[in-house]
């Protein structure tokens, strides 16, 4: 069910054949294919879930996605950028200002404040720190930690510090949220509200799309993009 | 947002990219972030720094108390003056003792810039306590016929009694230098009280009128007993012939009087005759130490040194722990550069930090040793920069390898656990 009635809309993400190759050059036998040419497109708006067993490549398309890992073949457009010829430069600075990450392990500096935190979000970006401050707290109040804003991660329960990670990667309103397992790390209740605090955010207008391996949690997401060996299997938008 | 506002131009060099915006980082920001990164783990940075405090106070104590030490020295050489120069006979061709000739004095003393001219005079006798001490047990005391202006040229201060005048120059009197007064166990006291001290001096009982306290420019007085010129004569059998000739003139003038001494003092044999300044042994002993000097600062060098590794195996695993960091910063924009600046910036701040500490208590060290020796404290200002200088150097030296390290991870490898 790919090509959908969002195509109208601005796309965010445009993938076209991309594969990325583990290994290659070296044995056979050590060889992994762990994308197996991927073609997507992920519209300004939208709130997908892309599932798939362990080791269909999931995490391999989001960090392509996310311009951590340059894929092996193929096309990749971020908000209308074309990524797959950029230098290492050039695609931090799509990092910093096209995408905000979410990591099942939160990666929050326990050092830090909540607000620290968020504001962190900002640091590469070249805004002045007394504005990334103020749009961390504002980032906060989004997720419903207004109270919390000077609480360390070790102060915090961990759907707290999920919210936290979250408000990091919304605090400069990026085009695209790439979240990886986001309620890996959580138990039944406070997945329960990260999935309705990604809704809420999706609801404001910001795009995400969510990795997991539930199918139940999956079920939960406007669209579900299933991957299996590096491919994508089904695509399915649920009519609203 | 404004994500495909132009930007300005930046290091890629595919068009796709010229309308980025730019990751950057503040350099306020990039100090602060070096300055956590210590702050998260101070014992590990105080154990790092340690190496280079240790180091740097090495360095700064060694430039400090050497440089205290010859303000001492030139404080002391500028309340002694360097303005004396002494001319004595070597030896005759001969063999043996040269001899200056008797009008030797008279004739420096007509030496344009000459303010001051005095003569020593070796005499062949020998001195003790009483006549029936046993010769060996008093010797080393050499009896010298001095003329009265030797106080004065030389700067020589009494101790206690009167040095040579006009009147106690006609009988058997002499002036002891301070050792010889040690030697024959002659007192401040025994000067002091109404008895005649005597002492026999050349089978002829001499009264001890004054002792010299100890003269830094001319050691060589402090061992000698001195007799007036007549009464060396009349009782002694001097010859007259000077040995040591003392002169002083005016500071600037000291070059052209050194270049006629000789000449003037033995006009026939001026080769034989030896020119010094006394105040050169002075200050050559400040630059004797230089030796000593160079071997502790190879010894702070070497604590540097110590002290970098100490830095480097630090930041070595410090950028294996924080791979997470690593990756997380990459994720949110950070670039290589970014990232290699950062640990480059703490490995600095720690060998900074640790150069600040060393060169606080260099200086104490410096304030409290020359403070207890009496020497004025001394600390030139580039010792300090100099050895806060090296401190960068080294944080530098010793943080661009596991730095490079750290930035050239990948990010997908810094984040995976
Ligand atoms: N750095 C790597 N080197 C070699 N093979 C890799 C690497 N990263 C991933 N792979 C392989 O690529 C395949 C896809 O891995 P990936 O982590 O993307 O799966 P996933 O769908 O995220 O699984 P999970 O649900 O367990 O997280 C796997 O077979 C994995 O072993
Ligand atoms: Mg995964």
């Amino acid at each position: 069910m790919t090509g959908t009635n969002l195509d109208h809309r601005h796309l965010v993400l445009e993938a076209d054949d991309l594969t990325r190759v583990f290994g290659e050059g070296g044995t056979e036998a050590g060889r992994v294919v762990a994308l197996d040419g991927v073609s997507l497109t992920i519209a300004a708006g939208e709130l997908a879930a892309l599932v798939g067993p362990s080791g269909s490549g999931k995490s391999t398309l989001m960090h392509v996605f996310g311009c951590l890992d340059t894929p092996t073949g193929g096309t990749l457009k971020i908000n209308g950028i074309g990524v797959s010829l950029l230098d290492d430069n050039a695609l931090s600075a799509v990092r910093a200002h096209q995408i905000g990450f979410v990591f099942q392990q939160f990666f929050l500096n326990q050092t830090q404040t909540a607000i620290e935190n968020v504001a962190d979000g900002l640091l590469y970006t070249g805004i002045p720190r007394a504005e990334r401050t103020r749009r961390a707290s504002d980032a906060l109040q989004r997720v419903g930690l207004g109270d919390r804003l000077t609480h360390r991660p070790s102060e915090l329960s961990g759907g707290q510090r999920q919210r936290v990670a979250i408000a990091r990667a919304v605090v400069g309103n990026p085009p695209l949220i790439l979240a990886d397992e986001p309620t890996g790390n959580l138990d039944s209740q406070a997945s329960a509200d990260i999935v309705a605090l990604l809704h809420a955010l999706n609801y404001e207008g910001t795009t995400i799309v969510v990795v997991t391996h539930d199918l139940k949690l999956a079920a939960l997401f406007p669209r579900q993009i299933q991957m299996r060996d590096g491919s994508i299997v089904a695509d399915v938008v649920a009519q609203p | 947002m404004n994500q495909l506002s132009p930007g300005p131009n930046h290091s890629s060099n595919h068009p796709q990219a010229l309308n980025l915006p730019r990751a950057q980082l503040a350099p306020g920001d990039a100090t602060r972030i070096a300055i956590e990164g210590i702050r998260a783990r101070p014992l590990r940075a105080a154990l790092a720094g340690l190496g280079i405090a240790l180091g740097v106070t090495a360095l700064v104590a060694v430039v400090g108390l050497s440089e205290s030490s010859k303000a001492q020295i030139n404080q002391e050489l500028d309340a002694l003056g360097t303005n004396l120069l002494t001319a004595t006979a070597g030896n005759s061709f001969g063999g043996g003792q040269a001899q200056l000739p008797q009008d030797a004095v008279a004739m420096v003393e007509r030496i344009g810039p000459v303010q001051q001219a005095a003569g020593v005079g070796n005499i062949n006798a020998s001195i003790y306590r009483n006549d029936k001490v046993d010769p060996i047990k008093s010797g080393g005391i050499g009896v010298n016929a001095a003329t009265r202006s030797l106080k004065d040229t030389v700067g020589l201060v009494i101790a206690d009694g009167q040095w040579l005048s006009a009147i106690t120059e006609q009988f058997p009197t002499t002036v002891l230098g301070s050792t010889a007064a040690d030697r024959l166990g002659i007192t401040a006291e025994l000067i002091r009280s109404t008895n005649p001290t005597q002492v026999w001096l050349g089978n002829h009982w001499f009264t001890v009128i004054g002792l010299l306290e100890p003269s830094d420019l001319t050691p060589e007085l402090d061992s000698s007993a001195l007799v007036s010129w007549p009464a060396a004569e009349k009782y002694l059998s001097f010859d007259g012939h000077p040995t040591t000739i003392y002169e002083t003139s005016s500071d600037t003038s000291v070059d052209a009087v050194r270049n006629v001494l000789a000449a003037t003092v033995s006009p026939s044999a001026p080769d034989e005759v030896q020119v010094s300044r006394p105040s050169d042994a002075l200050a050559a002993k400040a630059a004797t130490d230089a030796a000593f000097t160079g071997l502790l600062l190879g010894l702070g060098a070497i604590a540097l040194l110590v002290g970098g590794l100490g830095v480097a195996n630090t930041m070595v695993v410090s950028v294996l722990e924080r791979r997470q960091e690593i990756g997380l910063r990459r994720a949110l924009g950070a670039t290589r550069r970014h990232i290699r600046n950062q640990f480059l910036g703490e490995a600095v701040t720690l060998s900074v930090l640790g150069g600040i500490a060393g060169a606080v208590l260099g200086i104490l060290v410096t304030a409290i040793i020359a403070t207890f020796n009496g020497w004025p404290i001394s600390l030139p200002i580039w010792a300090i920069s100099a050895g806060l200088g090296v401190t960068v150097l080294v944080g530098i030296v010793a943080g661009i390898f596991p730095a490079s390290r750290g930035a050239k991870l990948p990010p997908t490898a810094a984040l995976s656990i």
